[in-house]
């Protein structure tokens, strides 16, 4: 074929009929939630018919030296779909086929983006034998009603159709405007040249005269690059490269940055930690110095209680638990927040995505994916919401298609989480994302060898989230948006799947010595950190890229996502190789690990870094950090309180079923594939009713080991975020409690539970935050040893704070604890829904005045309520109960069980009717309580229906088995246990206290009020 | 077995249910392998050194470009030529979820013309524009796919997925895809959720014209085993599916299919042998009466209003012995006696529905419409339960099953007479060590004929398999009859008075009593012996089913009013075992036994087995099957209705019935 031109082609794909444009269906649903204050001309229209045009299309701009011919195949075979879809060649970017008049809206990714469509209508091409094809762009175009203003156009882009941060668009005149070029506002032109170059070859390495920075300047540049070191680390650097006798490079400074970030050093876990405790009359009540949180509280337990089945905490990517006699399980929670924040879709993507790769990193299959969300509340008023803040609805919808579209591509079962909604979550949304991984015992290996090649397999490189590390350890302001943009990524999961599929593949062959994951730091970090105990280095000229002109820091620091690094002996590159082949992964020797304990990075011949390992890793100033607390009453409420005042009992269950961190979350967890991979026992819907809110998740990963086919994991978490706003102590102590009873009540056994921490703070360079952050550590200290459950793995994530002119907004400081627990049999194990009426109700554990920081108190106003103490955990007791009552689960004494939790005894009861579909007769006289004796006679119901007291459940026994189980409970030493009543086919959900009706509420009613439906 | 069943699981990038989908295929049998498709596209004709084929669920290359498109034009650009010889071969070849929109997107679902593979349907964005996991319960249509045969129940299984709804260009194509039955799984019920995408006409899986190249949206291989089903349910109604395959394989291949590992090893799992299938008969006729219209919601819902418990079989064993050698069909796919059997059974227990049977609540329990009681002005329900006993085993020595369900309907039939009921549905038990379906819908469908001609419902039914509990090849046949009364109308045998007439009328062969002595007084002669006396077969002379009195009784009843006083249904325990159960006290029954003459097979039986006549009047019927008790100046009445009967004997006053 001779030479030919380039040509620009761009193809428009549109639905044949509105019923298959489900984008515009769902643009029309999205708009009736925007504020009309800011769409005038919408507002204008009312109601008016016809109602408003709304159309998209899919837009292709492609460019090779193809014919119009192959173009149109191209597009004609695989571009559209035939039976709904059709297409036209549009003879210019800025125009439109279709004969609509009205405004057009392009939608376009930056340069830069990751581009799944563009990549996968190259492979297409390729498939068709269209060999010309070179490069291509998509977008979204919208037409939208001509009876809208322009400016309402620029609202609604705005608001719901593009994100600057990793998104521009274009209005194009209406049909018939003949001006080009009129693109939008100050976007980028839509180019298919790539990203704006930077001077390649040679590369620009910078050098950086830091001996000569006074105190000012040094800080000056560590904020300049985004290095996000404090003084004290910036003068180590420069002392270090003073003893060197030479300046550092960029790729230096940015090494030493990212490894000692807080991201991937938690420095602030690991700072000394100067705490004082004052009375609240302000008087220093305790004064020490703790050594390092991480050492002194959360791993410390881990040691001390020595459990011979925690195979590995606290040291790999995730932690390890013995599973079987043949296997392991891995599991790890991670925070995606900041990014999250600011491109909802691509943050909690890439969160997900994150994760995964820390449970593949020690070589562990991922069989189940955890999400717990922290959101604003979703009917926030956009004029309420600060400067640069994303409307709250806008964030949760693209966080939880964010946690969809990951895992359900990668086919790893979403099967447990949380959603809770919080006006403090507003500024500060958090993700939490966790992935729990299977592998044969001992099949993960860990020994560097000199002489291994250093592989790194799947994505290609760009400048994605370059300083992600030090950006996510820095607070939010403002202008993140716009100076951290680079800090955010799309992720492809399709290639994170290829690269699952090589690498446990690679491990079953032992083709490896180690492995990690490209996280945080990118290639810095996971390299860095792997070749730590030897050396290593690689040279990055070699890195496959995305595109041209990177600068070496930026290839070396770039969080590309989906890559992973390998140690590869040398013996085994090419069978490596040849697989990475068969699976479509592209695979690349950077370098080797080396004896000489330095990292040596290059760029082709050019040395740009070379340090010791023993300076990286170590050579960070010990920070010390100052914390203080101030001791506070644990109660609210008064004592003048009278009864009268509070609402009727049934008015507030019917208000708490509805409020959104207790209502149905089915519209969340049905987006998430939970089925896949076959091994969910317990689902997070649950009874007949197939929506009943599941304490936590059953898997029976091993149906094909026949050793051990039965053997089960049980997932649940606890996260109480308003208790810590009394004491995060408590909280902690809550946190665990919920974790471990939501664990128990499916029949999990608190002896083979390991837990993770999460925690997101705010800065903890301010002593208030940090004296919480240590109450709460000591917490999880007391919680572990009382309940004798180890923490195998954790993470932190401080400095969620939100700063808008003056005002600093940190997050409501919260603690995920997430339980993991090990059965023998997972067939023995139950779900909260109720199953038979005759069946009778138990409530197991002591209900106490525990109303603080309740939603009970949340709903009705703390001002109405009689002096009530927070929810705080009887460690001994608790641990007898969950003990007990977990094993009578395991033999098949009880037909349901669901903790008390938000909403307390009334909640619970309420969600076991409505799942099951049963009606329910329960008398509270008879409940096991403790020291209501001091409380006014009409404060009681409310204290028993709706208290928040922990370590309690309620369990459902069927008659025949009333002795078995009441004999079995005493036996193991529970006493605080008494049947309330039973389950009716009655459909009523009847609680009386005494002669005195206090609820009577149908089931239909339960689940209208709790499935958000307005009376 | 010298040929091993093997599936090919079909790997790509992003398909993710490439695993539990082998595990499936395991578990109905199938040696699997688990196989990258640039693998196969290296060796190609390696693609037909398998038998069953499976694209599993996923995204496969990331589905950006629409579900399952860059996969589908990978396989028809690189495979073609194998692909298209494995499907007109028959063999199976089975596309879920992902794998449905590649066979959709390659333009071999739902139909494929090899020479220019175009698509002609879609699975496009559901309608709700969200991803949804969720179980559902789905119908099975007659069709021609032999993934759902012999699944007349609802099936219960996951889907998972964003686009799976189901849109064809035109009514008139939807029309010819039901006419070639192609439709084979529907989801249960129109709107969202019960169809969760909003697939057209409720479709959620279809095959091609030959009926070996299924796909569907639902996920079958996410629930092989109990504990998969949210309320651990078993058995898995996914497994059916590829257990079918394994048997349509096995059959292709001419190889008796090996016992399927049972789930587990415990007590419970006698579930995995015991299949209860709940046939669903539902008004397809209704439907195809409608040309032009596809199924919508009405018909849909009259069409589940056919729902009853029935067993059938999965597994279709070929009966005569076949060569080992692969002996591929090489054109579709046949229809065999087994599936033939099923299908009469399907059309005939649907001929015994009115309108009063009404929608099925699963596989659990059967409705009927108690409509015709309301015009009752004191309705009595008149029940009855009985089996046909040993003559089941001369069923199987005969191997044939066609009358057996006479013996059976009839024997309650006559039961309920006896109280001049009218009967209004049936339900039957079919308990057998191993199923053999062809057998076992010959069974049923003789049950429904017998129900159809005396009016009754077969309303619903059940046949376990409990290979422990009965020795290869038996069986055992049993059920229940249930019908009505007017109370005021009820036979009143206390009426019955010294001087009234007894008349008896002819039996057509043993009915089913006495069979044990009979089998034990012919053992040593084959049943194909034709003794004079009889002038046929022994056998067929002892198969004769027995005979159904109600158009006589009726007859009789409409004729003399309360003249006819008593019914005795001559059962085991023969004249003085019967009639004595209608005597008030006070009466005796005196029948002189020289008034009929005994048919030849009594008297034959009594002959080589050295019988004496009190044992045969005990045991046998002796050709009366229906003693009547009539006032005297009825009978002659009695007798010009219905001139069969003869008189036997009267009543007098005493107790007891007496032989003279």
């Amino acid at each position: 074929m001779g030479r030919s031109t380039v040509t620009d082609y761009h193809i428009e794909v549109r639905a044949t009929s509105p019923q298959y444009d489900i984008p515009a269906q769902q643009l029309a649903r999205e708009l009736s939630f925007l504020s009309r204050a800011r769409l005038p001309a919408l507002a204008a229209l009312g109601e008016s018919l016809p109602s408003l045009f709304l159309r998209t299309a899919q837009l292709y701009s492609l460019s090779g030296t193809c014919s119009p011919e192959e173009i149109t195949r191209l597009a004609r075979e695989l571009l559209i779909d035939p039976v709904t879809q059709t297409f036209s060649l549009l003879p210019s970017a800025g125009r439109s086929s279709s004969g609509a008049t009205g405004h057009i809206i392009d939608v376009f990714f930056l340069p830069g983006v990751t581009d799944t469509l563009a990549e996968s209508v190259l492979l297409a091409a390729s498939l068709l034998g269209i060999a010309g094809l070179e490069r291509v762009a998509t977008g979204r175009r919208y037409f939208l009603d001509e009876r809208l203003s322009r400016q309402d156009v620029r609202a609604i882009a705005e608001a719901l159709l593009y994100n600057p941060v990793i998104q521009f668009y274009r209005l194009l005149p209406a049909e018939g405007e003949r001006a080009a070029g009129s693109s939008g506002r100050s976007a980028p032109r839509l180019s298919l040249a790539g990203p704006a170059p930077s001077p390649s070859s040679p590369p620009h390495v910078a050098r950086l005269a830091l001996s000569e920075m006074n105190v000012e300047e040094l800080s000056n540049l560590s904020r300049q690059r985004m290095l996000a070191l404090t003084v004290e680390e910036m003068q180590a650097i420069q002392e270090y490269f003073r003893r060197q006798g030479r300046a550092p490079t960029d790729v230096e400074l940015e090494t030493l940055a990212q490894t000692w970030s807080e991201h991937c050093s938690h420095k602030t876990f690991k700072a000394t930690v100067v705490y004082r405790e004052l009375t609240p009359a302000g008087e220093t009540a305790i004064e020490e110095t703790i050594p390092g949180l991480l050492r002194s509280f959360i791993m410390q337990a881990t040691s001390e209680l020595a459990r011979p089945w925690v195979v590995s905490a606290f040291s790999d990517n995730a932690g390890l638990v013995q599973f079987t006699d043949g296997y392991d399980l891995a599991f790890k929670v991670e925070t995606h927040n900041h990014p999250s924040a600011i491109e909802p879709f691509g943050g909690a993507n890439t969160g997900v995505g994150g994760v995964i790769r820390d449970v593949l990193g020690v070589s562990a299959r991922p069989i189940a994916c955890t999400d717990v969300l922290c959101f604003g509340p979703p009917d926030t008023p956009v004029e309420e919401l600060p400067p640069g803040v994303l409307a709250p609805r806008r964030v949760a919808s693209g966080v939880v298609n964010g946690v969809r579209d990951y895992g359900n591509k990668m086919g790893i079962p979403t099967v447990n989480g949380a959603v809770l909604y919080h006006r403090e979550y507003l500024c500060n949304p958090l993700v939490f994302c966790g992935c729990l991984g299977l592998l044969p015992h001992g099949s993960h290996p860990r020994a560097v060898e000199p002489g291994d090649l250093v592989v790194v397999l799947g994505g290609r490189t760009g400048r994605d989230g370059i300083h992600g590390a030090t950006f996510s350890s820095g607070e939010m302001s403002s202008e993140t948006q716009a100076v951290a943009g680079s800090a955010v990524q799309i992720g492809a999961p399709i290639t994170e799947k290829k690269v699952t599929d090589v690498v446990l593949q690679a491990r079953e062959r032992r083709l490896y010595h180690a492995i990690t994951d490209c996280g945080a730091g990118g290639f810095s970090s996971a390299i860095g950190e792997m070749g730590a105990q030897t050396g290593v280095r690689v040279d990055l000229a070699r890195a496959p890229l995305k595109y041209q002109g990177l600068a070496p820091w930026e290839v070396w620091l770039s969080e590309a996502q989906e890559r992973m690094v390998l140690a590869v002996p040398p013996a085994c590159l090419d069978e490596l190789l040849e697989l990475c082949a068969l699976e479509e992964v592209e695979a690349t020797v950077l370098g080797e690990f080396t004896a000489d304990g330095r990292l040596t990075v290059t760029w082709g011949e050019e040395v740009v870094a070379d340090l010791e390992m023993v300076f990286l890793h170590e050579g960070r100033p010990q920070r010390t950090l100052e914390a203080l607390w101030q001791r506070r009453p644990l109660t609210v409420g008064s004592a003048t309180a009278s009864p009268e005042a509070l609402p009727d009992a049934a008015d507030v269950l019917l208000t708490l079923l509805r409020h959104p961190t207790i209502g149905s979350k089915e519209g969340v967890v049905r987006r998430y594939d939970h089925e896949v991979q076959g091994a969910t026992v317990r689902k997070p819907l649950v009874g007949r009713a197939g929506n009943g809110p599941g304490d936590g998740a059953v898997l029976q990963p091993l149906l094909e080991d026949l050793s051990a086919p039965r053997a089960g994991v049980v997932l649940t978490n606890g996260i109480n975020p308003l208790y810590g706003k009394i004491d995060p102590y408590h909280m902690a102590l809550n946190a665990v409690d919920e974790a471990l009873r939501n664990l128990t009540a499916l029949g999990g056994d608190i002896e083979r539970a390991a837990l993770l921490d999460n925690f997101c703070w705010g800065n903890p360079a301010d002593p208030e935050q940090l004296g919480m952050l240590v109450r709460a550590v000591r917490g999880c200290y007391d919680a572990a040893l009382g309940f004798g459950t180890p923490f195998i793995s954790g993470k932190d994530s401080l400095n969620n704070e939100y700063r808008f002119g003056e005002r600093r907004l940190p997050v409501i400081p919260t603690l995920l604890i997430s339980a993991l627990g090990v059965i023998e049999d997972a067939s023995r194990t139950v779900d909260m829904a109720l199953k038979a009426a005759g069946n009778l109700l138990y409530v197991v554990g002591l209900t106490r005045n525990e109303l603080a920081a309740s939603h009970y108190a949340e709903v009705v106003g703390p001002e109405l309520l009689p002096t009530t103490a927070l929810p705080q955990v009887e460690l001994e007791q608790a641990r007898t109960t969950m003990k007990a009552l977990g094993e009578a689960i395991r033999r098949g004494l009880v037909q349901s069980c669901h903790d008390l939790s938000e909403g307390g005894l009334a909640v619970a009861a309420a969600e076991m009717a409505l799942a099951g579909l049963l009606g329910v007769s329960l008398d509270l006289a008879r409940q096991p309580a403790t020291g209501l004796e001091e409380l006014a006679e009409g404060f009681r119901p409310a204290v028993l229906l709706f208290s928040e007291s922990p370590s309690r459940f309620l369990v459902e026994v069927a008659p025949s088995q009333r002795e078995a189980f009441e004999a079995h409970m005493r036996a193991g030493g529970v006493t605080a246990l008494a049947a309330l009543g039973h389950v009716t086919a009655s459909g009523r959900f009847v609680i009386k206290h005494g002669a005195e009706t206090l609820i009577d509420l149908s089931i239909a009613e339960l689940q209208a009020a709790w499935k958000g439906e307005l009376p | 077995m010298s040929v091993v069943p093997r599936a090919l699981v079909l790997r790509a990038p992003g398909i993710n249910c490439e695993r539990e989908t082998a595990y499936a295929c395991r578990l109905a049998g199938f040696e699997t392998e688990l196989v990258h498709i640039n693998r196969l596209l290296r060796e190609p004709e390696r693609l037909l050194s398998y038998h069953f084929l499976v694209l599993p669920g996923g995204f496969s290359y990331g589905d950006d470009l629409g579900a399952g498109t860059l996969l589908a034009k990978n396989l028809t650009v690189h495979l073609g030529r194998q692909l298209q010889r494995f499907v007109e071969e028959g063999r199976p070849l089975l596309g879920i979820c992902n794998g449905f929109q590649v066979l959709v997107r390659a333009g071999l679902l739902p139909h494929t013309d090899w020479r220019n593979l175009r698509q002609t349907a879609s699975l496009t964005f559901n309608s709700s524009g969200r991803f949804e996991c969720r179980w559902i319960s789905l119908v099975t249509e007659s069709s021609r796919c032999i993934f759902t045969r012999g699944i007349y129940r609802p099936l219960e299984l996951p889907v998972a997925h964003g686009e799976g709804r189901f849109v064809i260009a035109s009514a008139e194509q939807l029309e010819e895809l039901r006419q070639h039955e192609q439709i084979a799984l529907l989801y249960d019920g129109d709107g969202y959720p019960a169809n969760p995408n909003g697939s057209q006409a409720n479709v959620a899986g279809v095959c091609n014209p030959a009926g070996n190249v299924l796909g569907l949206m639902p996920h079958p291989e996410r629930y092989v085993r109990a504990l998969q089903h949210p309320q651990q349910r078993s058995p898995a109604d996914g497994l059916l599916l590829f257990q079918n395959a394994f048997a349509y394989v096995c059959q292709l291949l001419g190889i008796e299919p090996p016992v399927v590992p049972a789930e587990g090893s415990e007590g419970s799992d006698e579930n995995s042998r015991r299949r209860m299938w709940t046939a669903r008969l539902d008004g397809e006729r209704e439907g195809r009466e409608q040309p032009g219209h596809l199924r919508t919601s009405a018909t849909m819902s009259a069409s589940t209003s056919g729902e009853r418990g029935r067993t059938a079989a999965v597994a279709v064993v070929r009966r005569e012995p076949a060569p080992t050698s692969l002996s591929y069909a090489t054109s579709g796919v046949n229809i065999e006696a087994g599936e033939h059997a099923v299908e009469l059974m399907k059309a005939a227990v649907r001929a015994t529905h009115g309108p009063a049977v009404l929608a099925g609540v699963g596989a659990f329990a059967a409705a009927f419409r108690a409509e015709a009681l309301k015009e009752m002005r004191e309705p009595v329900l008149v029940a009855t339960t009985d089996g046909v006993g040993t003559k089941t085993l001369l069923a199987v020595q005969m191997d044939r099953f066609s009358t057996i369900g006479y013996d059976l309907v009839n024997h309650c039939v006559n039961d309920l007479l006896t109280q001049g009921a009218r009967p209004l549905f049936f339900m039957d038990y079919l308990a057998t060590g191993r199923l053999d379906p062809e057998q076992a819908a010959t069974i049923v469908a003789s049950v429904a004929q017998a129900c159809q001609e005396v009016g009754c419902a077969l309303l619903g039914g059940e046949t376990a398999e409990m290979p422990d509990m009965y020795v290869p090849g038996s069986f055992d046949l049993a059920g229940t009859l249930v019908g009505a009364v007017e109370a005021a109308e009820r036979i009143d045998p206390a009426t019955i008075r010294a001087g009234d007439v007894l008349l008896g009328l002819p039996s057509s062969g043993l009915h089913t009593n006495g069979y044990s002595l009979a089998r034990r007084v012919f053992a040593a002669y084959p049943l194909e012996t034709v003794f004079p006396e009889l002038g046929e077969p022994l056998g067929e002379a002892l198969l004769r089913p027995h005979r159904c009195y109600l158009s006589e009784i009726m007859r009789l009843r409409a004729g003399l009013g309360t003249a006819l006083k008593g019914l005795a249904h001559i059962t085991g325990g023969g004249f003085q075992g019967n009639v004595v159960r209608i005597l008030p006290p006070g009466t005796q029954a005196v029948i002189e036994t020289a008034s009929w003459a005994v048919p030849p097979l009594f008297t034959l039986i009594a002959r080589l087995g050295q019988i004496n006549d009190a044992e045969m009047y005990r045991t046998f019927n002796m050709g009366l099957g229906m003693v009547l008790v009539v006032a005297q100046d009825q009978v002659d009445q009695a007798l010009r209705l219905v001139p069969e009967l003869v008189p036997i004997g009267e009543i007098r006053e005493g107790e007891g019935v007496t032989l003279t």
